[in-house]
């Protein structure tokens, strides 16, 4: 029986983040087992209960699948994005023992989460991880799921990480952080993610940071891509893109793309392959000191079929087929990195190659060696690749790689994030000397 | 009929196991395509058992093997695959893994996982040689990048070197890409050889990238994976470990096949007599795609002509050699007479060290299989520069008639000699670099291996490479 990971989405971001995730991650099995049984690769993320919400026994591969129930907790101290999670069509893979939830919200106030909501509802929050936790046979990590721009996800979030590496500390933390971009919509956005950032660097084991610039500039190339090779491909494929043009919205093409993240960096601990890469492989590898940990990932291959929601559509693969050449050369591009960094132009302490289907090691190496002479990687680290290899491919795809790197340019991302909160902290403080200077 | 001593193969981590599955079925296969009985009954006998018949089932071939690995996926699909597909199986009781892991962290094996491991797997093996009418020993199969072939197949080797003092441990380790599997894989792979070379009788050692190149350059594969990767590894070890005669030389040229070996692994205490140095490497010749087997013809003279050349020249497959390295001319035949006359005389220090420019043994052991072996002239194997000095009988022959991977002439060189000294160079020199900038070693000091450990590591390591530099000073 393989090893359980247990999701916390946090906030309102992390919430519609961890839906798309579910939603994709119900396809990626189905699309694995034909029979429907309750396979071990599925005990990773759900639980196969009966109608009373007992476990049924241990995943053979053999028992039918009864009722699933995701092993996540879902936290948000506004009640809107949880209500419509549990009306929505995966909302029967949580009951409501993995929720919790408040009426005010944070008010996208870090301190109000940290400070507020963190501690009136550790209780709660505790038992509930615990709980979760019992059910699991070997626990391998945590996984969080939140923004930091906002006052829940951020505050809150952080304040959990915290405890659980109190109380569970030889348990793996996987935190994958949204950080808010330039034209942010919340004011207080900078003062939010440099306190989460200060908790991040303290309590998690791995940091795998995403961008919404960085993420709708890749939904948007991708877009224009595949239009190009449908109405290159056939005329009458043309016709059919004359239909619906955009499947979704832009923040569920974007979701869909965070979600596939955690699918493909947890494929090898759930399916078989040549070459298998657990998470705590990762941490192993990745992180050269305790808190150098935040990694820069880029995505190729299973993003191409953004524009086709798995349940339906003509997939992706028919009109735009990636090679391994062109894998490798995407996943090292500025265009495909997951946050707004280039990482080609600094300094890799290290990286990873997370392969998944139809590829070989002549073909891996090959592509290894051209790659690298183009990149720059520290002294005393001149090879430093972990390489893994899942047979299993992603839905709709023959192949796809994730690479994520410990690059030294993720400083110019925290260089601007301090800067916006040094900006805002000057004029804050200077309109309240200001205003003491009046009434004196 | 005379008994034949056991062999125990203990499979660590994804590597070991699926190269285990894909030895086993090697030998029994090579072995059943001799067409000889007797041959057939040896191998069985040394690598697997028969359950007992009854009324309800045949009996049954099942492998002296004990399966480990630090999670489940691996061990369950290599007993299901011997289960379903080879005709021999694994015994279910002998498989024993865990959960989560061992992330690739060496001390986290050895310290942590090492220990529960061992309580589990000790009465397997204790009950693989009770079924045994003679043990001969244990083969340790696994890789050293990772953390469950190197760091708890380190601490399984201590534990059977204390619980069984007198039989034979042989590690068969296999070395990762120069070019990377896994970052802290020069850690892994100095923590691994500086702990176990002091336990184990003989550790052999096999090169990714050596491999790779077999399967590109020689059998033109074109898509390699560590499944056909996987089949070479096992033709090179089955070419050492099928029963085999002790062969002599006879004055004429040509070799004699006298008394069956009756343990394999006693040649490995003769390779490796010297306990400062058990690091063997293995070349095979020749390497052939398999639609060409059958219209090679070659002889032992131009077979052996190659394989020494690469041993002098240290290559792993025999093409585009540097043949402008030759032994000096002026030391000829008569050697073994010449040897024993050196031994005790004293020669004085050469004034200036010269670099080698051939590779200088301890011993070797040439394992001849096919016909026409009276045509097989060893002699040029004895030459006195290939080995140091104090070498006593470097070179053992072994042979039988019957061919290999249906080639009709095939030999192996086990050989302890300065082959191994390039590789170890190279992985040391990358392992000080990391560890001079101190990166990764909180995860070792986590599990207890702290500086002292790392330091005392490296200049073990260190010691064993200048021992086998020294071998050429000494000529």
């Amino acid at each position: 029986m393989p090893r359980e990971l247990i999701t916390l989405q946090v906030g309102q971001c992390g919430n519609q983040i961890g839906c798309k995730f579910w939603d994709l991650a119900l396809h990626e099995h189905a699309a694995n087992n034909a029979q429907a049984t309750f396979q071990p690769s599925m005990s990773t993320f759900f639980r196969n209960v009966d109608a009373g919400g007992r476990d049924v026994g241990m995943p053979t591969g053999t028992a039918p699948i009864q009722f699933l129930k995701a092993r996540a907790l879902l936290v948000d101290m506004e009640q809107g994005v949880l209500d419509q999670v549990m009306k929505g069509h995966i909302g029967e893979l949580f009951d409501g023992r993995q929720l919790i939830s408040d009426v005010s919200g944070a008010g996208n106030n870090w301190a109000r989460g940290f400070c507020h909501y963190g501690p009136k509802y550790h209780d709660t929050i505790m038992e509930k991880v615990r709980h979760a936790v019992e059910q699991c046979d070997s626990l391998q990590c945590f996984m969080l799921i939140h923004s930091l721009g906002g006052g829940t996800g951020s505050g809150v979030g952080t304040y959990v990480l915290q405890h659980l590496q109190d109380e569970f500390p030889n348990v793996y933390r996987f935190v994958t952080p949204v950080f808010p971009s330039e034209d942010d919509d919340v004011v207080t956005s900078p003062y939010n993610s440099i306190l989460s950032l200060a908790q991040l660097i303290d309590h998690a084991d791995c940091v795998l940071p995403l961008c919404n610039d960085a993420l709708s500039e890749i939904c948007a190339k991708v877009s224009t891509e595949e239009d190009k090779c449908r109405r290159s491909f056939s005329a009458s494929a043309a016709q059919k893109s004359a239909g619906p043009q955009e499947v979704g919205k832009p923040w569920e093409r974007m979701n869909m793309l965070a979600a596939q993240l955690l699918l493909d960096l947890t494929c090898s601990m759930r399916f078989e392959g040549p070459l298998n890469v657990d998470l705590n492989e990762v941490t192993m590898n990745m992180v050269p000191y305790p808190r150098m940990h935040f990694l820069i990932s880029s995505l190729t291959g299973s993003i191409m079929n953004l524009r086709d929601t798995p349940a339906g559509g003509q997939p992706a693969s028919h009109y735009y087929l990636r090679n391994m050449s062109q894998l490798f050369s995407d996943a090292f591009s500025r265009d495909y990195q997951l946050i707004t960094a280039d990482p080609k132009q600094d300094l890799y302490l290290a990286s990873a190659l997370l392969l998944r289907g139809d590829v070989d090691m002549a073909d891996i190496r090959q592509n290894l060696a051209r790659v690298q002479r183009g990149l720059r990687f520290v002294r005393w680290n001149p090879e430093g690749w972990k390489v893994g290899h899942c047979a299993v491919p992603p839905l709709n795809q023959p192949r796809s790689l994730l690479c994520i790197a410990n690059n030294c340019c993720i400083a110019d991302t925290f260089t601007e994030l301090r800067a916006r909160f040094m900006r805002l902290y000057k004029y804050q403080t200077s309109v309240v000397e200001r205003g003491h200077a009046e009434r004196r | 009929m005379a008994v034949r001593p056991v062999v125990a193969t203990v499979q660590l981590g994804q590597c070991g196991n699926q190269l285990g599955l894909e030895l086993h079925d090697t030998l029994l296969r090579e072995a059943a395509a001799s067409g000889d009985a007797a041959f057939l009954r040896d191998t069985q006998e040394t690598f697997f058992r028969t359950t007992e018949t009854t009324s309800s089932s045949q009996g049954k071939l099942v492998a002296r093997a004990v399966l480990v690995d630090t999670e489940p996926k691996v061990v369950e699909g290599v007993m299901e695959t011997a289960r379903r597909s080879k005709g021999w199986q694994y015994d279910a009781r002998n498989a024993y893994h865990q959960q989560g892991g061992a992330a690739n962290n060496w001390s986290f094996g050895y310290k942590h996982l090492g220990p529960t491991v061992w309580s589990n797997v000790a009465d397997m093996i204790r009950r693989e040689f009770e079924a045994a009418d003679m043990v001969g020993g244990v083969l340790l199969l696994g890789s050293l990048a990772g953390g469950t072939g190197s760091g708890v197949g380190t601490y399984v080797t201590e534990m059977l070197r204390s619980e069984y003092r007198k039989s034979l441990l042989l590690n068969g380790v296999v070395w990762p890409y120069s070019t990377g599997e896994v970052i802290v894989q020069n850690y892994n792979v100095c923590l691994s050889l500086s702990h176990v070379m002091q336990d184990t009788d003989g550790v052999i050692m096999i090169e990714n990238d050596h491999i790779h190149d077999i399967c590109t350059k020689l059998l033109h594969i074109n898509h390699v994976t560590f499944s056909s990767m996987n089949s070479v590894i096992s033709q090179h070890l089955a070419n050492i470990l099928l029963p085999s005669n002790r062969a002599v030389s006879v004055p004429l040229g040509g070799v004699s096949l006298t008394e069956p070996i009756r343990n394999f692994l006693d040649p490995v205490a003769h390779l490796c007599c010297h306990p400062s140095y058990k690091f063997l490497t293995l070349k095979t010749i020749p390497q052939m795609p398999s639609n060409t087997l059958a219209f090679c013809s070659n002889t032992w003279p131009s077979l052996l002509k190659h394989l020494r050349q690469m041993l002098i020249v240290n290559a792993h497959i025999d093409e585009a050699m540097d043949w402008s390295v030759q032994l000096p001319a002026d030391r000829e035949s008569g050697i073994l007479t010449r040897m024993s006359s050196r031994v005790g005389a004293r020669q004085p220090p050469t004034p200036q060290y010269q670099p080698p420019h051939h590779i200088v043994s301890v011993s070797n052991m040439l394992v001849l299989r096919g016909g026409q072996l009276s045509t097989a002239d060893t002699v040029p194997f004895t030459h006195r520069a290939l080995y140091a000095p104090w070498s006593f009988s470097p070179l053992l022959v072994s042979g039988n008639h019957w061919p290999l991977g249906g080639c009709d002439k095939t030999a192996a060189l086990l050989s302890n000699s300065q082959a191994v000294a390039p590789s170890i160079d190279r992985v040391l020199s990358k392992a000080l670099l990391m560890y001079d900038a101190k990166a990764y070693v909180h995860h070792y000091a986590t599990h207890g291996i702290d500086d002292e450990a790392f330091t005392n590591a490296f200049m073990a390591l260190e010691q064993a490479l200048a021992h086998y530099k020294e071998l050429s000073g000494s000529t």
